[in-house]
């Protein structure tokens, strides 16, 4: 174990690095000597993660790189918990939402919300508010209230309570989204000509839009708007490409895609991960659309054959090392595909399992079988 | 990038050269090395004429044939491929792993032990064990038992939708056509287009009438215009592939037009404490890891999980790293494939769940190969049926007896097909009628699990009586 001043260190030097924000890249010999002191807390207090090491013969003394920390596989958090503290000394746990089995949901606890806080806050200002500018933020989302264990109802919570200007608002409630009130601030955002922004789960947009196809309604908010929308479609009886939806965007909102930023996150993770669209919009930059890594993370492209990177260009699974994870593992190897780019990455979505060659059945054929 | 001898279509009457086809390309990429297939896009009214012709070959060349001779044409084929040296036979071999991502090996495994099975006496055996007498596919022959006479005709012309896991496979489905001298239109699997037209341009190299009544082509698989076009003039329809295309296809199958259908399907084996004896123990596991392995695991008789009972003389927990040692084996003798991306993840990560729960866990246990995928061993207690994501990943379960099976499996009943056993001989016919009652349709040793005799009632259907129809003359009129 190590002692807690060691840890109240480690602590202090992260939050130092985390508050540095998102304008200056971090050095790999930062970065790399965080991650290794992150490793070697999270080897002596996690001890799932410490057999899961040993058993690879990997540990603090043999690892030297943070490329070679090894990293757990993103469903390892539904098997048992990954925390470097007793979970009830964690300040939250955030819950996946998932819904086949209620037992193996991913469990992931947060020590110190400052952290997660601390993360979560210059990223999100980075990339959805480059031009400080100070907006009414509209939720199309739960209150962190309503779903203590969502990280995501945390996070537009918290971007709420930080950025929102008068006429912030949750529009998303125990009935489902709140579509009148909603139409009513566009409405007014509308005649007033002062910009807005629109935060919400992508689904619940959808939703949003159903309703005003339906109503022949469409809006031009005033220059200046814009959208965060995070997740996909899973469960959902819809599904849209990027193009389509943020073609649906401008068509009923009146938002150029370059004002929609897109927001990848997952509970296993403590950090996430923009689109440049907006940063580089306000920067009259022209690149091509990708993820960001914030500073205090770092993304391997790898082979799921070999965990090895790819060569540059190549699709692979995205392997994430995230600095802010320091509660549980800073390593996590998820099902996402996705192509490096310099700075980022490049999502192309979910590795989903190929079905063409083998003489299988796909589970939810299964499923749908059983109910007959 | 491999050479590409004959083309991957084969429609005899539309000349090779005929440039009246528009091509596309069908690309494959495996190991470094990738080909690029070129097929002609066929129009419904292409598909009419091919269709004709077929109907016209088959009245002129096959309708009157002796069974016997079509069998010795077969025979002659099937020689052919099995000579190492067959130009086709090493087309094949160059191009099938880059198609179908098997390795050398296994395609060569896989060729000769399917091939082997369409011999002569095969063919001959399974004719006898569905008609008693093939002669009646060539003339009124006595009806034993019933009197009088009987003839059996099967469809003048068949469209097969075949499917790509095993390649060979579609040849079997062309060689049940002939046998009941049916024509056959084949829609070849966007997954493996080659074969099936390699093997319908070997039997017109060695006989031109009996070539000239199959032809072989490729549609992206749901194109409606084209698949109604083909079983307008069909008479037989059967396709191979899973339950979305056969929902797919089946509308627009004419309804007095044969539709069967090979949906995807669920193996599985089973060893009893009997048999786990320490002597026996590892002969076993090499027998389930070659069942598991052959085909990466693609094929429906492959097993999906193992039901090992306690009570042996090794448990099924001591069985599983036997498995896992077995499955190394045949690793070093029949490689796996290279995986797309996809299918590498989904092993990693289920890898990755198993290792997380055997920590916490005592009665799961997780073997794999490292540091790739190559195969997967997790012994596990007390999970209902989960389908395996294949390529060579296997569940061992124990049971406490044989009957708790039957449970189990109850969820996925409508899918059963391939039970690969080791028990004693007393207690076989027992678990026989177990598992046919819920659905089972074949039992087999491990061993022989991706082999199954020409003869076996595949999905407990007739291979070649579900498509006869038959003509009798009573016995007072012949009398």
């Amino acid at each position: 174990m190590m002692e807690d001043v060691d840890v109240k260190i480690l602590d202090r030097d992260l939050i130092v690095l985390l508050q540095q924000g998102c304008e200056q890249p971090t050095d790999d010999a930062t970065f790399n000597a965080l991650a290794l002191r992150l490793f070697a807390y999270q080897f002596a207090c996690n001890l799932p993660y410490q057999k899961y090491c040993q058993r690879r013969g990997q540990t603090p003394e043999t690892v030297h790189h943070w490329h070679d920390i090894p990293a757990v596989p993103i469903g390892a958090f539904k098997e048992l918990t990954l925390s470097c503290i007793p979970t009830e000394q964690a300040e939250a746990v955030w819950m996946s939402s998932g819904t086949t089995k209620p037992e193996r949901r991913s469990q992931h606890y947060q020590a110190r919300l400052a952290i997660y806080n601390a993360s979560m806050l210059p990223n999100f200002a980075a990339h959805v508010l480059p031009d400080a500018a100070e907006l009414p933020m509209l939720v199309l989302n739960p209150t962190r209230a309503m779903l203590p264990h969502s990280s995501l109802a945390h996070y537009l919570s918290l971007v709420l309570e930080t950025y929102g200007t008068t006429g912030s608002d949750y529009f998303l409630g125990a009935q489902g989204v709140e579509t009148d009130r909603f139409t009513a601030a566009l409405l007014a955002a509308e005649q007033s000509g002062s910009p807005v922004c629109i935060l919400g789960a992508s689904f619940a947009f959808v939703h949003v839009l159903d309703t005003l196809q339906e109503q022949g309604r469409t809006f031009t908010l005033p220059e200046g708007s814009r959208i965060m929308d995070t997740g996909g479609f899973k469960g959902q009886s819809r599904e849209l490409t990027r193009e389509e939806l943020y073609g649906l965007f401008t068509q009923y909102f009146g938002i150029p895609e370059s004002h929609c930023v897109n927001m990848y996150g997952m509970t296993e993770f403590s950090s996430q991960f923009l689109d440049n669209t907006l940063r580089c919009a306000y920067r009259g930059q022209s690149v091509p659309l990708a993820k960001e890594n914030p500073p205090w993370t770092r993304t391997l492209v790898v082979d799921p054959e070999t965990l090895q990177p790819v060569p540059a260009g190549t699709r692979g699974l995205l392997l994430h090392h995230d600095l802010a994870n320091c509660n549980s593992v800073v390593a996590v190897l998820t099902e996402d595909v996705g192509v490096a780019v310099d700075g980022g990455f490049t999502l192309l979505g979910r590795a989903q399992g190929t079905e063409t060659r083998g003489c299988s059945v796909a589970i939810d054929e299964m499923l749908l079988a059983a109910q007959r | 990038m491999a050479m590409i001898l004959a083309p991957p279509y084969f429609l005899p009457g539309s000349d090779d050269q005929d440039a009246t086809f528009a091509t596309t390309s069908l690309c494959f990429e495996a190991m470094d090395e990738s080909v690029s297939l070129h097929v002609p896009v066929l129009t419904p009214a292409d598909i009419e004429a091919v269709s004709q012709r077929l109907l016209e070959a088959q009245a002129r060349h096959l309708a009157e044939r002796p069974i016997m001779e079509i069998v010795d044409r077969i025979d002659q084929v099937v020689q052919l491929w099995l000579d190492p040296q067959y130009p086709y036979r090493q087309q094949a071999e160059a191009v099938l792993p880059i198609i179908t991502r098997y390795t050398v090996p296994m395609v060569r495994h896989g060729l000769d032990t399917l091939l082997n099975s369409f011999r002569k006496e095969s063919l001959w055996r399974l004719l006898e064990s569905e008609f008693g007498n093939p002669l009646v596919l060539d003339a009124f022959q006595p009806r034993p038992h019933a009197g009088g006479l009987t003839r059996a005709y099967g469809p003048r012309l068949i469209t097969h939708v075949f499917s790509g896991n095993v390649p060979a496979l579609p040849a079997w489905s062309l060689i049940c056509a002939l046998l009941t001298k049916s024509a056959s239109l084949g829609k070849s699997a966007s997954e493996e287009p080659l074969f099936a037209a390699l093997f319908a341009r070997s039997l017109w190299d060695v006989c031109p009438d009996l070539g000239s009544c199959l032809a072989v082509g490729w549609w992206k698989g749901g194109d409606i215009a084209l698949e109604r076009a083909a079983f307008a003039n069909s008479e037989a329809v059967i396709a191979y592939g899973s339950e979305t295309a056969i929902r797919d296809i089946q509308p627009r199958v004419p309804p007095d037009t044969q539709f069967l259908a090979y949906g995807h399907k669920l193996s599985f084996g089973v060893i009893s404490r009997d048999v786990l004896r320490t002597d026996n123990a590892a002969p076993l596991a090499q027998q389930a890891a070659y069942g598991v392995s052959v085909f990466d695991q693609q094929g429906c008789v492959s097993p999906h999980v193992l039901y090992v009972e306690q009570g042996g003389e090794i448990s099924p927990k001591d069985f599983a790293p036997l498995l896992a040692n077995a499955m190394a084996a045949v690793h070093a003798e029949l490689p796996r494939g290279p995986l797309p991306l996809e299918d590498s993840t989904a092993i990693r990560h289920l890898r990755g769940t198993y290792e997380f729960r055997a920590l916490a866990d005592d009665s799961v246990q997780l073997f794999c190969s490292e540091p790739g995928t190559a195969w997967t061993v997790i012994y596990e207690e007390d999970e209902p049926f989960t389908p395996s994501c294949l390529n060579r990943t296997i569940r061992v379960h124990p049971v406490d007896d044989l009957s708790d099976i039957v449970a189990r499996l109850t969820p996925v009943r409508s899918y059963l097909q391939t039970a690969g056993v080791a028990v004693a001989p007393s207690r076989l016919n027992r678990l026989a009628e177990a598992l046919g009652r819920i659905g089972v349709t074949r039992l087999s040793s491990l061993n022989q699990m991706p082999w199954p005799t020409m003869t076996w009632h595949h999905d407990g259907r007739c291979n070649l009586l579900d498509l006869i129809r038959w003509t009798d003359i009573e016995g007072d009129l012949h009398a």
